[in-house]
C-alpha cells in the first residue's frame, strides 16, 4: 500500500503519469484555461508505472505522508497526517483519501487563442531542443494551417 | 521489393479537393486511429532528416529508420513532448477511453489488507479512514481517458507486408499525395525542397529540413 507523491516544482503538467496509471489513480482534468493532475489515493500494490515514465522525476512513491504535506503545504494533507512526524507508523490507509492536485495554466495559442500546454512544458520542450523552436506558442492546427499557408503564397 | 528508403511521399496541396479519403484509408491501415489530418492539405509526419521530435524524446521512442520516424509504441508514454516539438504539427494525438479491469481498480485490494494492518496497530486516532475507505470503494474510477499520441510511419508494416505504397498515396483520387521514386522525383524533390526551405523562412524555423 503506497502512496504517490508528485512534486509540484518539479512536474511539467505532460499527462504521461495519467496515461501510465493501469489503476485509473492518477487523472487529468481539462478545462479551457487550466489543466489540473489528480492524484485520489493510493496505490494497491507494487506497480511504479507513473514514476517510470515521469521525464522530470517529480512523482515519489512511497510510504510518506508527511513528505506529501511537506511538499503542498498543510492545505493538502488531513490535520491528523501533517502533526505526525513519524511515516512509518502511520496506518496504510490514512492517505486512501489524500487527494492532491497539481493545477497548471494553459498557454494560449498566440494566434487562434485556443489552450496549448502548460507553460512548464513548452520550457522544458524549449530546453531539450538543440535549435529555438519559434512555434512553440502555436497549437497544432495553426501550426498545420500556417504550414499550407506558407506554401501557397509563393 | 524495394526498399523504404528508396521512395518518397510528395504532397501537393493545390490538388488537394478536402475528400478526406487519406484519413479512411490510414483509419483502415492503423486499426481504427488516423495519422493523416486534412487541414487545407493533407497534414502528416514529413519524416525530417533532422527530427526534433527525435531530440525531444526522453525515451527514445522515436528513431530514424530506413529514412522513415517511426514512434516505438512500447515506449511511448505519451507525454505529448514530441507534439508540442513538431514545427509541422503532424504528430496527432487521439483521447480514448480505456476501462480499468476490475483486478487493477485503485482500491479493491484494500479490505482486507487494511484489517491485518489496522489488528496489527490498534489507532484509536485514527478512525477516519475507515469511513473514507468505504468512500473511496464507491467512487473508484471504471475508466481512464488516455490521449495517445500517433504519428505517420509511412505504412512500414504494411510495406514489409506485400511491398505495398502507403495507403493515403493508393487512396487520394486526385494526386494531392503522390507516392514517387526518389531517383524517378528528383526535379520535384528539388522544388519540394525548396518550398520547405521558404517555408522555413517564412515562418522562422531552422534546423528541420523534410
Amino acid at each position: 500500500m503506497k502512496g504517490i507523491l508528485i512534486s509540484k516544482d518539479l512536474c511539467i503538467g505532460c499527462r504521461a503519469c495519467a496515461s501510465a496509471c493501469e489503476h485509473g489513480i492518477i487523472q487529468i482534468e481539462e478545462t479551457k484555461e487550466f489543466r489540473k493532475i489528480i492524484v485520489s489515493g493510493s496505490c494497491p500494490d507494487e506497480c511504479e508505472n507513473c514514476k517510470d515514465v515521469c521525464p522530470t522525476e517529480a512523482i515519489k512513491i512511497g510510504e510518506g505522508v508527511v513528505s506529501s504535506c511537506q511538499l503542498f503545504g498543510a492545505g493538502t494533507g488531513s490535520a491528523s497526517t501533517c502533526s505526525s512526524r513519524n511515516e512509518n507508523q502511520l496506518p496504510a490507509a490514512i492517505k486512501l483519501r489524500e487527494r492532491q492536485e497539481v493545477l497548471f495554466r494553459l498557454t494560449l495559442c498566440r494566434r487562434c487563442g485556443m489552450p496549448i500546454a502548460p507553460e512548464a512544458m513548452l520550457n522544458f520542450i524549449s530546453r531539450r531542443m538543440t535549435q529555438p523552436l519559434f512555434e512553440l506558442d502555436l497549437c497544432i492546427t495553426c501550426r498545420q494551417q500556417l504550414m499550407w499557408e506558407a506554401i501557397r503564397k509563393r | 521489393m524495394q526498399s523504404m528508403a528508396s521512395w518518397k511521399i510528395f504532397i501537393n496541396p493545390e490538388r488537394c479537393i478536402g475528400c478526406h479519403a487519406c484519413e479512411m484509408a490510414c483509419e483502415q491501415t492503423h486499426g481504427g486511429i488516423s495519422n493523416i489530418k486534412v487541414q487545407c492539405a493533407p497534414v502528416f509526419c514529413r519524416h525530417c532528416e533532422v527530427p526534433p521530435c527525435v531530440t525531444v524524446c526522453y525515451r527514445n521512442a522515436i528513431e530514424m529508420r530506413n529514412g522513415k520516424i517511426l514512434l516505438i509504441k512500447d515506449l511511448c508514454t505519451n507525454c505529448g513532448i514530441c507534439v508540442f516539438a513538431c514545427p509541422f504539427g503532424a504528430i496527432m494525438t487521439t483521447t480514448i477511453t480505456r476501462q480499468i479491469e476490475p483486478g487493477k481498480k485503485a482500491h479493491s485490494a484494500v479490505p482486507c489488507h487494511f484489517e491485518a494492518r489496522s489488528a496489527e496497530e490498534p489507532h484509536t486516532e485514527h478512525e477516519k479512514p475507515k469511513r473514507s475507505l468505504a468512500d473511496a470503494r464507491d467512487d473508484t474510477p471504471r475508466e481512464r481517458q488516455i490521449v495517445l499520441v500517433h504519428k505517420c510511419d509511412g505504412c512500414l508494416e504494411r510495406a514489409e507486408a506485400s511491398g505495398a505504397r502507403p495507403a493515403c498515396a493508393a487512396t487520394c483520387p486526385s494526386g494531392a499525395i503522390e507516392c514517387k521514386d526518389i531517383a524517378q522525383a528528383s526535379s520535384l524533390k528539388r522544388i519540394r525542397t525548396y518550398e520547405v526551405h521558404l517555408v522555413t523562412h517564412l515562418t522562422h524555423r531552422e534546423g528541420t529540413s523534410p
